[in-house]
Protein backbone atom coordinates (compact mmCIF):
# COMPACT_ATOMS: atom_id res chain seq x y z
CA UNK A 1 0.00 0.00 0.00
CA UNK A 2 2.76 2.37 0.98
CA UNK A 3 4.76 1.56 -2.11
CA UNK A 4 1.71 2.07 -4.30
CA UNK A 5 1.02 5.44 -2.73
CA UNK A 6 4.63 6.31 -3.35
CA UNK A 7 4.35 5.10 -6.93
CA UNK A 8 1.28 7.25 -7.54
CA UNK A 9 2.88 10.26 -5.91
CA UNK A 10 6.25 9.84 -7.58
CA UNK A 11 4.89 10.04 -11.08
CA UNK A 12 3.11 13.22 -11.88
CA UNK A 13 0.81 12.95 -14.90
CA UNK A 14 2.97 15.65 -16.45
CA UNK A 15 6.26 13.79 -15.94
CA UNK A 16 5.79 12.16 -19.33
CA UNK A 17 6.32 15.51 -21.07
CA UNK A 18 9.72 16.11 -19.54
CA UNK A 19 12.52 16.57 -22.04
CA UNK A 20 15.67 14.85 -20.83
CA UNK A 21 19.19 14.70 -22.15
CA UNK A 22 19.92 11.26 -23.55
CA UNK A 23 23.20 11.55 -25.45
CA UNK A 24 25.84 14.16 -24.78
CA UNK A 25 27.23 15.51 -28.00
CA UNK A 26 29.72 18.37 -28.32
CA UNK A 27 30.79 19.38 -31.82
CA UNK A 28 33.16 22.33 -32.22
CA UNK A 29 32.10 23.83 -28.92
CA UNK A 30 28.41 23.60 -29.78
CA UNK A 31 26.13 21.83 -27.33
CA UNK A 32 24.30 19.44 -29.63
CA UNK A 33 23.06 16.99 -27.02
CA UNK A 34 20.32 14.66 -28.13
CA UNK A 35 17.16 14.69 -26.05
CA UNK A 36 14.44 12.06 -25.84
CA UNK A 37 12.35 14.41 -27.97
CA UNK A 38 14.95 14.39 -30.72
CA UNK A 39 15.26 10.60 -30.53
CA UNK A 40 11.52 10.10 -30.98
CA UNK A 41 11.48 12.60 -33.84
CA UNK A 42 14.22 10.64 -35.53
CA UNK A 43 12.25 7.46 -34.88
CA UNK A 44 9.19 9.04 -36.51
CA UNK A 45 11.25 10.12 -39.50
CA UNK A 46 12.78 6.67 -39.82
CA UNK A 47 9.33 5.09 -39.56
CA UNK A 48 7.96 7.28 -42.35
CA UNK A 49 10.99 6.57 -44.55
CA UNK A 50 10.68 2.84 -44.01
CA UNK A 51 6.94 3.02 -44.53
CA UNK A 52 7.16 4.84 -47.83
CA UNK A 53 10.22 3.14 -49.31
CA UNK A 54 10.54 -0.42 -48.07
CA UNK A 55 6.87 -1.32 -48.12
CA UNK A 56 6.43 -0.07 -51.65
CA UNK A 57 9.68 -1.49 -53.02
CA UNK A 58 7.99 -4.55 -54.57
CA UNK A 59 5.72 -2.36 -56.73
CA UNK A 60 3.23 -5.15 -57.26
CA UNK A 61 0.43 -4.58 -59.74
CA UNK A 62 -1.98 -5.96 -57.16
CA UNK A 63 -0.72 -4.43 -53.92
CA UNK A 64 -0.28 -6.41 -50.75
CA UNK A 65 -1.43 -5.17 -47.36
CA UNK A 66 1.50 -2.88 -46.65
CA UNK A 67 1.81 -1.51 -50.16
CA UNK A 68 -1.92 -0.88 -50.13
CA UNK A 69 -1.56 1.08 -46.91
CA UNK A 70 1.10 3.29 -48.47
CA UNK A 71 -1.03 3.83 -51.56
CA UNK A 72 -4.06 4.67 -49.45
CA UNK A 73 -2.13 7.30 -47.52
CA UNK A 74 -0.78 8.72 -50.78
CA UNK A 75 -4.25 8.99 -52.30
CA UNK A 76 -5.65 10.33 -49.06
CA UNK A 77 -3.27 13.28 -49.08
CA UNK A 78 -3.60 13.73 -52.85
CA UNK A 79 -7.38 13.97 -52.53
CA UNK A 80 -7.05 16.30 -49.58
CA UNK A 81 -4.97 18.67 -51.70
CA UNK A 82 -7.29 18.31 -54.71
CA UNK A 83 -10.34 19.15 -52.61
CA UNK A 84 -8.85 21.98 -50.59
CA UNK A 85 -6.34 23.64 -52.90
CA UNK A 86 -7.33 22.52 -56.39
CA UNK A 87 -5.05 21.67 -59.28
CA UNK A 88 -2.63 24.47 -58.43
CA UNK A 89 -1.85 22.55 -55.26
CA UNK A 90 -0.14 19.65 -57.04
CA UNK A 91 3.41 21.05 -56.70
CA UNK A 92 2.98 21.24 -52.93
CA UNK A 93 2.02 17.59 -52.54
CA UNK A 94 5.46 16.47 -51.26
CA UNK A 95 5.42 19.06 -48.50
CA UNK A 96 1.88 18.34 -47.31
CA UNK A 97 2.47 14.60 -47.50
CA UNK A 98 5.68 14.89 -45.47
CA UNK A 99 3.97 17.11 -42.93
CA UNK A 100 1.02 14.76 -42.56
CA UNK A 101 3.10 11.60 -42.32
CA UNK A 102 5.54 13.13 -39.83
CA UNK A 103 2.84 14.39 -37.48
CA UNK A 104 0.93 11.15 -37.80
CA UNK A 105 4.06 9.13 -37.02
CA UNK A 106 4.90 11.33 -34.02
CA UNK A 107 1.36 11.08 -32.67
CA UNK A 108 1.16 7.33 -33.16
CA UNK A 109 4.61 6.68 -31.66
CA UNK A 110 3.44 8.72 -28.69
CA UNK A 111 0.74 6.11 -28.11
CA UNK A 112 3.34 3.42 -27.38
CA UNK A 113 3.92 2.77 -23.68
CA UNK A 114 7.07 4.45 -22.29
CA UNK A 115 7.40 6.57 -25.39
CA UNK A 116 7.58 10.32 -25.67
CA UNK A 117 4.99 12.33 -27.56
CA UNK A 118 6.97 14.82 -29.61
CA UNK A 119 3.88 16.77 -30.65
CA UNK A 120 3.08 17.54 -27.02
CA UNK A 121 5.93 20.06 -27.11
CA UNK A 122 4.93 23.61 -27.99
CA UNK A 123 8.30 24.15 -29.64
CA UNK A 124 7.71 21.35 -32.11
CA UNK A 125 4.13 22.23 -33.03
CA UNK A 126 4.87 25.95 -33.29
CA UNK A 127 7.93 25.13 -35.36
CA UNK A 128 5.80 23.16 -37.80
CA UNK A 129 3.07 25.81 -37.80
CA UNK A 130 5.49 28.63 -38.48
CA UNK A 131 7.14 26.69 -41.30
CA UNK A 132 3.70 26.46 -42.91
CA UNK A 133 2.92 30.11 -42.15
CA UNK A 134 6.17 31.51 -43.53
CA UNK A 135 6.08 29.23 -46.55
CA UNK A 136 2.49 30.11 -47.38
CA UNK A 137 3.16 33.84 -47.01
CA UNK A 138 6.17 33.60 -49.32
CA UNK A 139 4.10 31.65 -51.86
CA UNK A 140 1.41 34.32 -51.67
CA UNK A 141 3.89 37.08 -52.38
CA UNK A 142 5.50 35.13 -55.22
CA UNK A 143 2.13 34.45 -56.86
CA UNK A 144 0.60 37.90 -56.43
CA UNK A 145 3.50 40.25 -55.73
CA UNK A 146 2.44 43.24 -53.69
CA UNK A 147 -1.15 42.48 -54.65
CA UNK A 148 -1.10 39.97 -51.82
CA UNK A 149 -1.68 42.89 -49.46
CA UNK A 150 -5.22 43.13 -50.89
CA UNK A 151 -5.78 39.91 -48.99
CA UNK A 152 -6.16 42.01 -45.86
CA UNK A 153 -9.06 44.06 -47.20
CA UNK A 154 -11.98 41.79 -48.12
CA UNK A 155 -14.19 42.77 -51.06
CA UNK A 156 -17.19 44.88 -50.28
CA UNK A 157 -15.78 46.63 -47.27
CA UNK A 158 -16.48 50.37 -47.47
CA UNK A 159 -13.40 52.56 -47.55
CA UNK A 160 -13.98 54.34 -44.28
CA UNK A 161 -13.94 51.00 -42.45
CA UNK A 162 -10.51 50.08 -43.84
CA UNK A 163 -8.55 51.50 -40.88
CA UNK A 164 -10.51 49.19 -38.60
CA UNK A 165 -10.75 46.14 -40.85
CA UNK A 166 -7.14 46.00 -42.00
CA UNK A 167 -5.57 45.71 -38.51
CA UNK A 168 -8.12 43.07 -37.58
CA UNK A 169 -7.47 41.12 -40.78
CA UNK A 170 -3.70 41.36 -40.31
CA UNK A 171 -4.06 40.17 -36.73
CA UNK A 172 -6.32 37.33 -37.73
CA UNK A 173 -3.70 36.33 -40.32
CA UNK A 174 -0.93 36.42 -37.70
CA UNK A 175 -3.01 34.36 -35.31
CA UNK A 176 -3.39 31.46 -37.72
CA UNK A 177 -0.01 29.81 -37.09
CA UNK A 178 -0.46 30.15 -33.34
CA UNK A 179 -3.87 28.55 -33.32
CA UNK A 180 -2.58 25.89 -35.73
CA UNK A 181 0.29 24.96 -33.43
CA UNK A 182 -1.71 25.38 -30.25
CA UNK A 183 -4.46 23.06 -31.47
CA UNK A 184 -2.10 20.17 -32.09
CA UNK A 185 -0.24 20.77 -28.83
CA UNK A 186 -3.38 21.16 -26.69
CA UNK A 187 -5.10 18.08 -28.06
CA UNK A 188 -2.10 15.82 -27.60
CA UNK A 189 -1.11 17.15 -24.19
CA UNK A 190 -4.65 17.11 -22.81
CA UNK A 191 -5.28 13.60 -24.08
CA UNK A 192 -2.07 12.12 -22.73
CA UNK A 193 -2.45 13.86 -19.37
CA UNK A 194 -6.00 12.55 -19.05
CA UNK A 195 -4.79 9.07 -19.91
CA UNK A 196 -2.13 9.24 -17.22
CA UNK A 197 -4.51 10.63 -14.59
CA UNK A 198 -6.99 7.82 -15.15
CA UNK A 199 -4.20 5.26 -15.21
CA UNK A 200 -3.01 6.64 -11.86
CA UNK A 201 -6.35 5.65 -10.30
CA UNK A 202 -6.11 1.99 -11.24
CA UNK A 203 -3.58 0.75 -8.70
CA UNK A 204 -4.68 2.81 -5.65
CA UNK A 205 -8.34 1.87 -6.18
CA UNK A 206 -7.58 -1.72 -7.07
CA UNK A 207 -5.43 -2.10 -3.94
CA UNK A 208 -8.38 -1.49 -1.62
CA UNK A 209 -10.84 -3.70 -3.40
CA UNK A 210 -10.44 -5.20 -6.81
CA UNK A 211 -13.73 -3.97 -8.29
CA UNK A 212 -13.25 -0.16 -8.16
CA UNK A 213 -9.95 -0.55 -9.96
CA UNK A 214 -11.77 -2.04 -12.93
CA UNK A 215 -13.64 1.20 -13.61
CA UNK A 216 -10.61 3.42 -14.34
CA UNK A 217 -9.07 0.49 -16.22
CA UNK A 218 -12.08 0.42 -18.54
CA UNK A 219 -11.87 4.21 -18.86
CA UNK A 220 -8.20 3.97 -19.82
CA UNK A 221 -8.94 1.36 -22.46
CA UNK A 222 -11.66 3.57 -23.90
CA UNK A 223 -9.44 6.63 -23.75
CA UNK A 224 -6.62 4.81 -25.53
CA UNK A 225 -8.91 4.15 -28.47
CA UNK A 226 -10.05 7.78 -28.38
CA UNK A 227 -6.45 8.96 -28.27
CA UNK A 228 -5.62 6.85 -31.34
CA UNK A 229 -8.47 8.58 -33.15
CA UNK A 230 -7.28 12.00 -31.97
CA UNK A 231 -3.72 11.20 -33.02
CA UNK A 232 -4.93 10.61 -36.56
CA UNK A 233 -7.49 13.41 -36.54
CA UNK A 234 -5.04 16.06 -35.40
CA UNK A 235 -2.51 15.11 -38.06
CA UNK A 236 -5.34 15.32 -40.58
CA UNK A 237 -6.60 18.67 -39.28
CA UNK A 238 -3.10 20.13 -39.35
CA UNK A 239 -2.63 19.02 -42.96
CA UNK A 240 -6.09 20.22 -44.02
CA UNK A 241 -5.60 23.63 -42.47
CA UNK A 242 -2.20 23.90 -44.16
CA UNK A 243 -3.98 23.13 -47.42
CA UNK A 244 -6.61 25.79 -46.73
CA UNK A 245 -3.98 28.41 -45.97
CA UNK A 246 -2.20 27.40 -49.15
CA UNK A 247 -5.45 27.80 -51.04
CA UNK A 248 -5.92 31.28 -49.61
CA UNK A 249 -2.40 32.25 -50.63
CA UNK A 250 -2.79 30.92 -54.17
CA UNK A 251 -6.34 32.06 -54.94
CA UNK A 252 -6.81 34.97 -52.56
CA UNK A 253 -10.47 34.54 -51.55
CA UNK B 1 -13.42 -17.07 -74.39
CA UNK B 2 -11.34 -16.30 -71.37
CA UNK B 3 -9.37 -13.88 -73.52
CA UNK B 4 -12.59 -12.13 -74.45
CA UNK B 5 -13.88 -12.17 -70.94
CA UNK B 6 -10.86 -10.41 -69.50
CA UNK B 7 -11.24 -6.85 -70.79
CA UNK B 8 -15.03 -6.44 -70.30
CA UNK B 9 -14.68 -7.73 -66.75
CA UNK B 10 -11.98 -5.18 -66.05
CA UNK B 11 -13.95 -2.33 -67.58
CA UNK B 12 -16.91 -3.37 -65.49
CA UNK B 13 -14.68 -3.25 -62.45
CA UNK B 14 -13.39 0.12 -63.58
CA UNK B 15 -16.95 1.41 -63.80
CA UNK B 16 -17.72 0.16 -60.33
CA UNK B 17 -14.56 1.73 -58.95
CA UNK B 18 -15.44 5.01 -60.63
CA UNK B 19 -18.97 4.88 -59.24
CA UNK B 20 -17.73 4.15 -55.72
CA UNK B 21 -15.13 6.87 -56.01
CA UNK B 22 -17.73 9.36 -57.17
CA UNK B 23 -20.02 8.51 -54.29
CA UNK B 24 -17.13 8.76 -51.87
CA UNK B 25 -16.16 12.14 -53.28
CA UNK B 26 -19.70 13.43 -53.08
CA UNK B 27 -19.78 12.30 -49.48
CA UNK B 28 -16.47 13.90 -48.52
CA UNK B 29 -16.48 16.97 -50.74
CA UNK B 30 -18.70 19.38 -48.76
CA UNK B 31 -16.38 20.13 -45.88
CA UNK B 32 -13.63 17.72 -44.93
CA UNK B 33 -12.36 19.68 -41.95
CA UNK B 34 -15.84 20.06 -40.54
CA UNK B 35 -16.54 16.37 -41.01
CA UNK B 36 -13.41 15.60 -39.03
CA UNK B 37 -14.68 17.86 -36.31
CA UNK B 38 -18.17 16.49 -36.08
CA UNK B 39 -17.91 15.76 -32.38
CA UNK B 40 -19.12 18.66 -30.27
CA UNK B 41 -16.14 18.31 -27.97
CA UNK B 42 -13.70 18.72 -30.84
CA UNK B 43 -15.56 21.73 -32.20
CA UNK B 44 -15.72 23.37 -28.78
CA UNK B 45 -12.01 22.82 -28.17
CA UNK B 46 -11.21 24.16 -31.61
CA UNK B 47 -13.21 27.34 -31.15
CA UNK B 48 -11.81 27.88 -27.67
CA UNK B 49 -8.27 27.54 -28.97
CA UNK B 50 -9.06 29.95 -31.80
CA UNK B 51 -10.26 32.55 -29.31
CA UNK B 52 -7.42 32.02 -26.83
CA UNK B 53 -4.80 32.18 -29.57
CA UNK B 54 -6.28 35.42 -30.90
CA UNK B 55 -6.24 37.12 -27.51
CA UNK B 56 -2.84 35.71 -26.58
CA UNK B 57 -1.15 36.83 -29.78
CA UNK B 58 -2.67 40.30 -29.79
CA UNK B 59 -1.99 41.01 -26.12
CA UNK B 60 1.58 39.78 -26.50
CA UNK B 61 2.02 41.96 -29.59
CA UNK B 62 0.57 44.98 -27.82
CA UNK B 63 2.74 44.38 -24.77
CA UNK B 64 5.83 44.10 -26.93
CA UNK B 65 5.06 47.34 -28.81
CA UNK B 66 4.43 49.04 -25.48
CA UNK B 67 7.80 47.92 -24.22
CA UNK B 68 9.56 49.11 -27.36
CA UNK B 69 7.85 52.51 -27.45
CA UNK B 70 7.48 52.88 -23.68
CA UNK B 71 3.84 53.86 -23.96
CA UNK B 72 2.73 51.68 -21.07
CA UNK B 73 -0.80 50.34 -21.48
CA UNK B 74 -1.94 52.07 -24.67
CA UNK B 75 -1.09 49.49 -27.34
CA UNK B 76 -1.94 46.55 -25.13
CA UNK B 77 -5.48 47.85 -24.75
CA UNK B 78 -5.78 48.71 -28.45
CA UNK B 79 -4.51 45.28 -29.45
CA UNK B 80 -6.71 43.57 -26.90
CA UNK B 81 -9.79 45.10 -28.53
CA UNK B 82 -8.51 44.34 -32.04
CA UNK B 83 -7.65 40.83 -30.90
CA UNK B 84 -11.20 40.24 -29.72
CA UNK B 85 -12.41 41.29 -33.15
CA UNK B 86 -9.88 39.05 -34.89
CA UNK B 87 -10.75 36.16 -32.58
CA UNK B 88 -14.44 36.49 -33.33
CA UNK B 89 -13.73 36.67 -37.06
CA UNK B 90 -11.61 33.52 -36.85
CA UNK B 91 -14.25 31.70 -34.83
CA UNK B 92 -16.91 32.84 -37.29
CA UNK B 93 -14.84 31.61 -40.24
CA UNK B 94 -14.16 28.31 -38.54
CA UNK B 95 -17.87 27.76 -38.07
CA UNK B 96 -18.97 28.90 -41.53
CA UNK B 97 -16.89 29.39 -44.64
CA UNK B 98 -13.31 28.52 -43.90
CA UNK B 99 -13.79 24.79 -44.32
CA UNK B 100 -14.55 25.30 -47.99
CA UNK B 101 -11.04 26.53 -48.45
CA UNK B 102 -12.21 30.08 -48.88
CA UNK B 103 -12.26 32.98 -46.53
CA UNK B 104 -15.49 34.07 -48.14
CA UNK B 105 -17.95 31.43 -47.21
CA UNK B 106 -21.72 31.23 -47.50
CA UNK B 107 -22.19 33.54 -44.56
CA UNK B 108 -20.29 36.39 -46.11
CA UNK B 109 -23.24 38.47 -47.17
CA UNK B 110 -24.39 38.33 -43.59
CA UNK B 111 -20.90 39.39 -42.53
CA UNK B 112 -20.86 42.27 -44.98
CA UNK B 113 -24.25 43.30 -43.70
CA UNK B 114 -22.88 43.16 -40.17
CA UNK B 115 -19.96 45.33 -41.19
CA UNK B 116 -22.24 47.82 -42.90
CA UNK B 117 -24.34 47.88 -39.78
CA UNK B 118 -21.24 48.31 -37.63
CA UNK B 119 -20.66 52.09 -37.90
CA UNK B 120 -24.26 52.75 -36.96
CA UNK B 121 -23.62 51.19 -33.60
CA UNK B 122 -20.36 53.02 -33.03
Amino acid sequence: MASEAHGAGGHSPLAQFEVTKMVDLQIAGLDLHITNSAIWMMAATALVIVFTTVFISRRAMVPGRMQSLVEISYEFVANMIKDNVGHEGRPYFPFIFTLFMFILACNMLGMLPFSFTVTSQVVVTFGLAFVVFIGVTIIGFIKHGLGFFKFFLPHGVPGFLAPLVIPIEVLSYLIRPVSLGLRLFANLTAGHTMLKVFAGFIVPLGAFYIIPGVIPMAAVIGLTVLEMAIAFLQAYVFAVLSCIYLHDAIHMH
Amino acid sequence: MTQDNGPPDLSHLQKRIAAVREREEARTRPDPAKRAMTSGYGMALRLAIEMVAALGVSVFLGYWIDKELEMAPLFMIVFLILGMGAGFINVYRTVTGLTHGSLRGPGDYQRDADKHGGPGGE
